[in-house]
């Protein structure tokens, strides 16, 4: 059985006492200068942008280079030949460098933890959470990709043999998001390269530092520089060209519906000289539902609640952002709930009594700043920031709304950041309804303590992830494989389970007649 | 090369000589439980639920997660679907005793009602059996009944999760009334020397224990400073109120995770230049824990620093299918001993070093298992302590047959008593519940027989070491 790699303990005083230390240290080696590299060559001469603390914005965390199609063209090119080292490895030997990669994460995860917290915004324990993600998808993809290319075999008939067996598909895109920096990137890149692919890396461009230190520990873990790519830049510019490029075989994505669809679209074009369909893997977001029955134990339901809602400032794609409440407990909730939300802290990542953090960047502020004047009449709760809090960082008030109209903004649009809108309901039916009433289906939940109604919930509600009687975030590699369905992802599997493999890998039946003049050597 | 061996075998005689003890008292426990168990009345409703919960796991569960979810029911008819859902449902394989009465019972909507309403009221006079009343002063009469039956007392507030600062706050208020208003209550009581008067001195008569996460919503491990700042600020004012009003005050301990930010807070608060000079303030050590004794001497370090010692409430610990859960979901080691009779050595353990450092440090033996009681009770008696320099502690409602012949013994039995409205309280009626039918439990104790005894007496170090 796999095993996931343990969080810190925090309540231990030895492991809180590297922090102060590691944090200045990291910050004393500030700006981090990110290239682009392709072939294991770092390009120079490229533009560059600047990436900020979103805690601190005065503090630069990031310079990074900003890729143009003609990295794009030399990363495709090397690719090609990563087709006969990397791809015709053993698959043995390329499990265990992904496993090395591993280790290395394992073995610098207090620099990287501290990385996390300065570029991305993530409070410790959070950032700790990413990297033992990060490390676990190594460890079971690697685990995984062994088992796959074990060839099966499919009969036991005399003069015939027939093996099932799996190769790589060839180059992939992995366009990664910044919410989990490390784990998202980590898990979208050695997928496909623990398959055999080559792979070009693109990180977001708020969190492009994170995203060369993985690079970096994939390289010494020793994946051959012809086969893995490091290219920043704009989506626009070099994603676009990437996933209009014929010689790309598997794209693998995670961000936006906008962006997820439209790659999905133009993936779907045939380009000259291609001569494959691609494939798109894309996570796209949700609107997530957690239901509050009416014989929830508010003790859990509020903690729970307030975790999956605020947690990381609600930039998890599994975040809660629906409460659909029972009318009988509504007022009981509603009043625990966002009093809870009033007592917690806002405050830069690093600080530990922070327990909300930033946004990530200025103009995500802009639009949670927007969505919450557009609905100022909805407010039920809402903690009240510092002026000097909302100039030091990209600061959000931590809102919660209530509304009637599950049609309206607050019921359809993912936000992505510290707003939790409450609906009321009369029963069970309508909670469902209203749950299922939205474009996607990645996480849910409900709180009940009555079997009949936790059964239909199982049944019943539309989500890649369903929780139950806890928090709606934070799934486990090989516990809680993760995606979701309808517009939240393209279906079929989920990133740490059991068939995300099969995205990278193609599948060869191999039959063979073993009989020669009447004579096999089986009988 | 033999007065060494002399020394040891000196030691040995010791040993049995204590283990000789032990076994009488424990006899003599067992003994006048016997007789005492004729005396109180039985819950019938309680006594069948007991009954099933210990023959069927599965009945068990279903049990109690119904007892849990009961008092959130806001009507009847709720409690009828849960009842169906949680007892008749297909898939249940339940006795027959149970499906067919409930079945019949809830067949129409009036009988439907009144099993509703039975078994709500029959839930309640359970909880009432561990819960002394709905607030303080509901409490009263049962708190001063337990006095004029021999008994003193440790008050304790049940209530939800605090999830907020208001939340904290109401509770905080609620502990202030508690402490000036038992004090005033117990002033016109009997005055009862055995359960007052220590060679220390006289100890207050009124008494509660706190509950650090009732006081502050934000405690979190990572987040030390901020949480032990938070818990001392919250617990100030509760200190000078019982010092205002000669009140002790013991801080109970919880889970793992708030060990560590406890322990300071003790460290630091009980420090303070109001509190230092108090002789009437308490901590937990939970034996449970590997890292016990460890503690254990770090509090008796700090205690014999003190002008007046601190009072150690020594526990096995409340949390420990908890803390193992959580161990074993987050991959992290177990802090609690995973072997029982490990939990029992230990628990002596710290029960020596307790006595070995009287008077720089007072103790209170809080348990339930006769062993560790005896144990306790045998090595104070060969270190010479006199019976009221040191206390046994037991909880309310629980075991009660086994409280008399201790208190008979001229020992002073101090009852954790909660005080508490039914929702929050039902938290811990299960976790009583459960003690009561597990495996180690004391109902199991109550019918043993004599070969029983002997092994219930058994020193648990011999157990681990098998």
């Amino acid at each position: 059985m796999f095993t996931n790699q343990a969080l810190i303990d925090f309540s231990i005083q030895k492991n809180r006492d590297w922090i102060p230390g590691t944090l200045m240290s990291i910050r004393s080696q500030l700006p981090i200068k990110v290239p682009v590299v392709v072939n294991g060559k770092k390009i120079g001469g490229l533009e560059s942008r600047q990436v900020c603390n979103p805690s601190l914005t005065s503090e630069v965390v990031a310079i990074n280079d900003m890729a143009t199609e003609t990295q794009a063209e030399e990363a495709i090119t090397a690719c090609e030949k990563s087709k006969t080292t990397w791809g015709k490895m053993p698959s043995s030997k390329r499990a265990n460098i992904i496993r090395k990669a591993a280790d290395i994460l394992e073995k610098n995860r207090f620099e990287l933890t501290t990385l996390m917290v300065l570029e991305e915004g993530k409070g410790w324990k959070e950032a700790d959470g990413d990297l033992c993600e990060a490390v676990d998808f190594c460890r079971y993809y690697a685990d995984e990709a062994e088992r796959y290319f074990t060839p099966q075999a499919m009969s036991d008939l005399p003069g015939e043999s027939n093996f099932y067996s799996y190769f790589p598909r060839g180059t992939c895109l992995t366009i990664a998001p910044w919410n989990f920096p490390l784990a998202i990137l980590c898990g979208m890149t050695v997928a496909p390269l623990v398959c055999g692919n080559a792979v070009i890396m693109k990180p977001s461009n708020n969190s492009p530092a994170i995203g060369y230190r993985l690079y970096e520990a994939l390289m010494e873990a020793g994946v051959p520089q012809e086969s893995l790519h490091f290219l920043t830049g704009s989506g626009a510019r070099i994603g676009d060209y990437l996933v209009k490029h014929p010689k790309i075989h598997v794209i693998a994505f995670t961000g936006s519906k906008e962006v997820g669809l439209n790659m999905i679209k133009e993936a779907g074009v045939l380009r000259d000289g291609q001569r494959h369909v691609k494939k798109v893997v894309a996570e796209m977001g949700g609107k997530n539902a957690v239901i509050i029955d009416d014989d929830a134990d508010l003790d859990v339901a509020v903690v729970h609640g307030l975790y999956s809602g605020f947690g990381y400032a609600g930039q998890k794609c599994s975040a809660m952002s629906r409460v659909i409440v029972l009318e009988n407990i509504y007022d009981k909730f509603k009043e625990r709930f966002v009093e809870g939300l009033k007592s917690m802290k806002v405050g830069a990542a690093n600080e530990f009594d922070a327990k909300i953090g930033p946004v990530i960047d200025k103009a995500s502020r802009d639009r949670m700043m927007q969505v919450i004047e557009r609905n100022q009449s909805k407010i039920v709760g809402q903690i009240e920031l510092s002026q000097e809090l909302l100039q030091q960082g990209n600061f959000v008030p931590p809102t919660i709304f209530e509304s009637d109209d599950l049609h309206s903004e607050l019921g359809q649009v993912e936000f992505f950041g510290p707003l939790v809108t409450l609906f009321k309901v009369k029963n069970l039916d309508e909670a469902i309804k209203a749950a299922n009433d939205v474009d996607y289906a990645l996480t849910g939940g409900i709180f009940s303590r009555s079997p009949a109604n936790i059964e239909r919930a199982k049944l019943e509600m539309e989500a890649g992830n369903l929780y139950i009687n806890r928090q709606c975030t934070g799934a486990l590699v090989c516990r809680q494989p993760f995606g979701g369905f309808k517009l939240s992802g393209i279906h079929g599997s989920k990133a740490g389970g059991p068939d995300y493999l099969l995205h990278f890998l193609e599948p060869k039946s191999i039959t063979e007649n073993t009989m020669r003049r009447g004579f096999a050597p089986e009988i | 090369m033999q007065s060494l061996a002399k020394k040891n075998n000196n030691m040995e005689d010791k040993d049995m000589n204590l283990e000789q003890q032990i076994k009488q008292i424990g006899h003599k426990i067992f003994e006048g439980s016997q007789a005492a168990s004729k005396i109180f009345k039985k819950n019938f409703f309680a006594d069948l639920m007991m009954d099933w919960a210990m023959k069927r796991q599965d009945i068990k569960v279903e049990m109690f997660r119904f007892v849990d979810v009961l008092p959130t029911l806001m009507t009847k008819s709720q409690i009828v679907d849960h009842l169906k859902e949680y007892f008749l449902a297909d898939d249940k394989d339940f006795p027959l005793a149970i499906q067919s009465g409930l079945k019949v019972a809830l067949s129409n909507p009036i009988t439907s009602k009144v099993t509703a309403a039975t078994v709500k009221q029959n839930v309640s006079s359970m909880a009432k059996a561990f819960i002394t009343g709905e607030n303080s002063s509901r409490a009263k009469n049962k708190l001063e009944d337990l006095w004029n039956d021999g008994y003193c007392f440790t008050v304790d507030i049940l209530g939800e999760a605090v999830v907020s600062e208001p939340e904290a706050k109401d509770y905080q208020g609620r502990y202030l009334e508690l402490v000036s208003g038992l004090a005033k209550q117990v002033a016109t009581w009997n005055a009862k020397p055995l359960l007052e008067e220590t060679s220390l001195g006289k100890i207050p008569r009124a008494n509660v224990s706190v509950k650090p996460s009732s006081l502050y919503s934000q405690i979190d491990a990572i987040s030390f400073d901020a949480s032990v700042k938070g818990l001392k600020d919250a617990l100030r004012p509760i200190l000078s109120e019982a010092v205002k009003n000669n009140v002790f005050i013991n801080l109970d301990m919880e889970q793992n995770d708030y060990r560590e930010i406890t322990l300071k807070v003790i460290e630091e608060l009980f420090s303070e230049k109001e509190f230092v000079q108090y002789p009437h303030l308490g901590l937990v050590i939970q034996a449970y824990l590997e890292d016990s004794i460890a503690d254990l001497k770090r509090v008796i370090d700090l205690s014999a620093s003190r002008p007046k010692p601190l009072t150690v409430r020594l526990v096995k610990g409340a949390y420990w299918d908890f803390e193992v859960i959580l161990a074993r979901q987050r991959n992290w080691p177990i802090p609690v001993f995973t072997n029982k009779a490990k939990t029992d050595a230990n628990y002596e353990e710290c029960t020596k070093l307790l006595l070995d450092a009287h008077p720089k440090v007072l103790s209170a033996f809080a348990s339930h298992n006769v062993r560790s009681v005896s144990h306790a009770l045998a090595y104070a008696n060969e270190k010479g302590l006199k019976k009221t320099d040191f206390e046994i502690q037991t909880l309310y409602g629980m075991g009660n047959n086994f409280k008399k012949p201790i208190l008979e013994m001229g020992y002073r039995v101090r009852e954790y008593a909660p005080v508490g409205e039914m929702l929050p309280g039902m938290a811990y009626l299960v976790r009583r519940l459960l003690e009561n039918t597990s495996n180690e439990g004391f109902l199991k104790q109550s019918t043993v027989d004599l070969k029983g005894i002997e092994i219930l007496l058994k020193n648990p170090a011999e157990i681990t070491g098998e």
